[in-house]
């Protein structure tokens, strides 16, 4: 086994470089969030996802997104959260490669699709019972809040360049591999995940409007702080099959803000409210050359995939 | 060990240690405290201290003195090889306590006088082991630079030794996995040979006689390794009292022993670790946020009951534990990580050894004990946990002894069983492992699994060697057979699937290992060697749980070779020559089907090949001075499935040098220098990234398989020490400045958290560590 990160720097006191990029600066036109309705699904329902996409060009007309699906299951040599055969190639020719389908009739930042039925025999934990070895086949572990992802795979190309990335739409399955007890628990006290709601917003102490709206002038290259605001219903209570404990188990989802800007940086990329506490603020820091309107994203995530976002715009003075 | 940050540091050590000696010149000034005296009286002025006595320099026209052929064997009489301990003569130690000139042993001895101005010293040639080896000495380990006065780490600086990733203390020889090699304390094998962070090796010195070191194609006497091994032969404590006390910046220590009775030796150690409370002192709270400091302590017991002339029981009693946190925060709780790790062990042995009436030497040894060891992470909110405890126990017994003349047999019978219990929870694919495309500092994919399980493994081990000799004694031929049955009994063969019950399963691994050991001594001072044989290895308990690893895999398989000679040089040289060639089959990796069975996430398709040649000159300790320099190229290369290609190993390291020298000034003075140049190890490029929405983190997307390597590091340490003869004891202060050239080495590729910038994580710039010894 290799070392991990903080066994890596056993002893090399004050060994890391200063790599500070920050990712809640737009360089690229990039898409920073998808919002999935509904947040969770069964297989064989229809789902509608939106792209949140941030460029730092004042005109995105010429923005185009391929959208794609992607049934390919994580193979545990896979290095990232997907499976590597959803990226072999960055073309998102349909039909390119057998386990990624295009999304048909996907218009620019908004695509709309059925959760195939199959998915949680691809996916999820109800695979085949037999492998190609005609062993009994090893399903794909859930994540630690219990669930199944289907990759949503997104390649958009502007002027700036492209920008892939994908999504992982949250696909209800039952528990395959739970003893009968637990299955039967699971399926009567799961609650479907809902998208968490941004209801208030504040910049500088003054409340805006959380419908896109906002705008407020500011003088380029102040510091402007900023807090929002979500409903304490947004933070769900749901059950998981516990594998360690192999029994149900009950968790409350944890609820983090990711800050993006086109005109600046953020004094911190995410955000975490404090305990049970329902608002989180950051601090925006203008670039001091900016002439152009800026436009600020403010993306609520909780652990189940769950997305609620805002955007403002910020006239620099 | 202190990072000199500044000059001003660097020079208050300097400060400290002129200071410390000047005082110890001053004529009137106040002596140093005594260490307990000794009713032995004290050396004449004008000798050397006896630790310091060098081996006799060798005689013109006539082969080194270790290296001399074995003379041949007299009708009646044992081998010279196989002759037994001496009876130990009132006043002097115990004779195979003399040859290396240990510490311990070297302690045992009454101080010179007069007439032990012309002190023989006896060699007894030993039963050569390998084809190729390089045995060190306490006595020459301790004083060289970079071992900081610990003579194990002497490993570091010996030929085909690559230098594993963050000086984690693993074993890289020539181009193997860590896991493919053993270490062996008199036959005993233990889990480490370093505390946490390879600060320490976990043995106090004073026990320790000789340092071995095997990097492949080993005797027929040992196996379970696929690759090399190190082993540690103790030494028999001396007689009268002796002690060694150290202090340093890492550490103290306090080992005696005491001889209450004629025929029993008794001896105890400790050593307790304080890094940890010193770290905050000198380094910055950001910095120690990376940062594992272990807490560190080892013990040793020993007692020995010397029963007759010829025999002998002893008990050895050795441990270590190791503790170690770091949390480090960050606004983001995504990048938030915290990290632990305990690693444990303890072994009790008893042993005898003695002689039978018809000339052999017979030991038996068995050893019990307990190995422990947690790594646990957790990186924002993805948690990784692995713990084991295991039970082992084993034995170990040998003959040797004449069959025919010019004809010996070795032969024994080892048995080496551990009761393992594991418990992992985590990403499958966290901590990666050998063959993973990684990004330091990457998160877990985010899925989690669990598993307990328990693997017992009993291996029965026969083996026999029968040495012969042909043209005169010149051509030394040892073929010998291994054999290994291996019960492998796994608690869990599936993972619990539902109610339905699970089950174990029970294999029985045996291999026939041939093994052949040649050597040809061409002219008094030319040898020829050539080597090789078949190993393995049994499956590591860590792989074997179904949900993680596959509870059937069976055991790598490899094939060694080696070819060489060796030749005397003037001026105390020998050079030495080998080429080595090794391939590992059935080796462990990932299973990258597209549906996996059930139980079976690693596969053994894989293999592994390393090939390369290594040269060295050495200088044996004459005139004040020894030192060698080695050079071994090595191409390590890996094969993980039927179908992939061939790459680089995680642990090829093509270049590595690394010279050595110490030198005698005199007056108690001693300096050292130690430069090594080595490749960097391969890693694999980040070539692109992704974005995941849901994470909100961008992914790596990597380039060709350890395609790129890190930066070639170039090392140079130096140690001055000076010794002061108080009576019977002596004190020795030191200094040791690792890196002198202010080149911290590049030890990771380091990547911001979009994947858009890279930079070198940098390993250590000086670090200087500074300590006192007493020995008695």
């Amino acid at each position: 086994m290799r070392p991990t990160p903080l066994l890596a720097c056993a002893l090399l006191l004050g060994c890391a470089p200063d790599l500070d990029v920050k990712a809640s600066r737009i360089v690229q036109t990039r898409v920073v969030a998808v919002r999935a309705t509904p947040a969770e699904a069964r297989p064989g329902e229809s789902v509608s996802w939106e792209a949140l996409v941030l460029s730092p060009l004042p005109d995105t007309s010429a923005t185009k997104i391929d959208w794609a699906m992607c049934s390919s299951p994580r193979n545990p040599s896979d290095s990232i959260t997907v499976a590597m055969a959803c990226f072999a190639a960055a073309d998102p020719t349909p039909g390119s490669m057998a386990v990624v389908t295009a999304i048909a009739g996907a218009q620019g930042a908004s695509a709309k699709a059925s959760i195939p039925s199959d998915a949680c025999r691809k996916i999820g934990p109800e695979v085949p019972q037999t492998s190609e070895t005609g062993a009994a086949q090893r399903p794909p572990d859930a994540d630690i809040t219990g669930g199944y992802q289907l990759p949503i795979r997104l390649v958009l190309t502007d002027p700036t360049g492209t920008d892939v990335s994908f999504d992982r739409q949250r696909v209800h399955c039952n528990l395959a591999s739970a003893p009968a007890a637990a299955a039967r628990e699971y399926a009567e006290r799961y609650v479907f995940n809902v998208n968490p709601s941004i209801v208030a917003l504040e910049l500088g102490g003054t409340s805006a409007a959380v419908d896109g709206s906002a705008r407020f002038g500011v003088p380029a290259g102040s510091r402007v702080p900023m807090r929002i605001q979500w409903p304490p219903e947004a933070k769900e209570t749901y059950v998981l099959f516990d594998p360690v404990a192999r029994a149900i188990a009950e968790r409350s989802e944890n609820l983090e803000t990711a800050w993006f800007t086109n005109g600046g940086e953020f004094e911190r990329d995410r955000t975490t409210p404090d305990g049970d506490s329902t608002v989180t603020s950051n601090e925006l820091i203008l670039d001091p050359g900016v002439t152009q309107p800026v436009t600020v994203w403010i993306v609520l995530r909780d652990d189940r995939g769950g997305v609620g976002s805002t955007r403002l715009t910020i006239e620099p003075l | 060990m202190i990072i000199v940050r500044n000059k001003a540091l660097w020079l208050a050590c300097l400060a400290v240690l002129q200071g410390s000696l000047a005082q110890a010149q001053e004529p009137g000034s106040p002596a140093p405290a005594s260490p307990p005296v000794s009713d032995v009286p004290p050396p004449p002025a004008n000798l050397p201290p006896a630790d310091d006595i060098p081996p006799l320099p060798d005689m013109p026209g006539m082969p080194a003195a270790d290296d001399i052929p074995p003379l041949p064997d007299m009708p009646g009489l044992p081998p010279a090889d196989d002759i037994p301990p001496l009876p130990d003569m009132p006043g002097l130690p115990p004779a195979n306590d003399m040859p290396t000139g240990d510490a311990p042993a070297k302690a045992g001895r009454k101080p010179l006088s007069d007439d032990d101005a012309g002190e023989t010293v006896v060699r007894v040639r030993r039963r050569a082991r390998a084809v190729t080896s390089t045995r060190t000495s306490v006595a020459e380990a301790k004083r060289l630079p970079g071992t900081q006065g610990d003579a194990i780490r002497v490993i570091e600086s010996l030929p085909g030794v690559g230098r594993p990733a963050f000086a984690s203390g693993e074993l890289l020889l020539w181009g193997a996995s860590p896991d493919s090699s053993r270490i062996y304390v008199d036959g005993v094998p233990i889990p480490r040979l370093f505390h946490g962070g390879g600060l320490r090796s976990v043995l106090n010195g004073f026990f320790v006689k000789e340092i071995e070191l095997v990097p492949g194609a080993y005797g027929a006497d040992f196996g379970g390794a696929s690759a090399g091994m190190v082993r540690i032969a103790t030494a028999p404590l001396a007689e009268g009292l002796h002690g060694v006390a150290s202090v340093d910046l890492l550490d103290a220590s306090l080992a005696v022993s005491y001889q209450p009775t004629p025929k029993l030796f008794i001896g105890g150690g400790f050593r307790y670790g304080y890094l940890s409370r010193l770290a905050p002192l000198i380094a910055s709270k950001e910095a120690l946020q990376y940062t594992i400091i272990p807490d560190y302590n080892d013990y040793q017991g020993r007692a020995e009951w010397r029963l007759s002339e010829n025999s002998r029981i002893s008990a050895l009693f050795f441990g270590s534990h190791d503790r170690g946190t770091a949390k480090f925060t960050s606004d983001d709780p995504a990048r938030a990580r915290s990290s632990e790790r305990n690693a444990d062990f303890q072994r009790l042995e008893l042993s005898y050894s003695g002689q039978t009436e018809d000339g052999g030497t017979v030991r038996v040894m068995g050893y019990f004990g307990t190995d422990s060891a947690l790594r646990s992470d957790r990186v924002g909110p993805f948690p990784f946990r692995l713990q084991s405890d295991a039970l082992v126990f084993g034995m170990r017994s040998s003959w040797i002894g004449d069959l025919w003349p010019n004809v010996r047999l070795h032969a024994g019978v080892a048995v080496e069983s551990s009761f393992s219990d594991l418990d992992r929870q985590g990403s499958l694919t966290r901590p990666p492992r050998e063959g993973d495309p990684y990004a330091f500092g990457q998160a877990p994919a985010g899925d989690l699994a669990a598993d307990t399980w328990k693997v017992t493994q009993i291996a029965l081990m026969p083996y026999v060697e029968t040495p012969f000799t042909l043209l005169d004694k010149r051509l030394e031929i040892t073929p010998g057979l291994h054999f290994s049955s291996i019960l492998n009994n796994v608690s869990r063969a599936l993972p619990p699937i539902g109610d339905t019950p699970t089950h174990g399963t029970a294999r029985n691994l045996t291999f026939l290992e041939p093994r052949l050991m040649t050597v040809l001594r061409a002219t008094p001072k030319l040898s020829l060697k050539l080597g090789g044989g078949l190993y393995h290895s049994a499956p590591n308990p860590a792989d074997l749980s179904s949900a993680f690893g596959t509870p059937t895999l069976r055991s790598p398989r490899s094939l060694q070779g080696i070819a060489g000679g060796s030749h005397e040089l003037p001026f105390n040289l020998t050079f030495e020559a080998v080429a080595f060639a090794r391939r590992i089959e059935q080796y462990v990796s990932r299973n990258q089907a597209s549906a996996i069975p059930a139980g079976q996430v690693l596969t053994e398709d894989g293999k592994a090949r390393a090939y390369g040649a290594q040269f060295s000159v050495r200088r044996r300790f004459a005139n004040g001075f020894t030192g060698w320099l080695s050079y071994t190229y090595t191409r390590s290369e890996v094969r993980y499935h039927d179908s992939s290609e061939w790459v680089r190993s995680d642990f090829e390291q093509p270049h590595l040098f690394t010279g050595v020298a110490s030198y005698d000034l005199g007056k108690g003075f001693s300096v050292g220098l130690r430069l090594r140049v080595i490749s960097g190890l391969p890693r694999t490029p980040v070539d692109n990234r992704v974005y995941d929405t849901v994470n909100g983190d961008y992914q790596p997307l990597f380039g060709a398989y350890n395609s790129v390597r890190l930066p070639t590091i170039y090392a140079l340490d130096a140690r001055i020490d000076k010794t002061f003869q108080i009576g019977s004891g002596k004190l020795i202060i030191f200094l040791d400045a690792l890196n002198i050239l202010n080149r911290p080495p590049a030890e990771e590729i380091l990547y911001d958290p979009t994947y858009a910038e890279h930079d070198y994580l940098r390993g250590l710039p000086i670090v200087a560590d500074f300590g006192i010894r007493g020995e008695l």
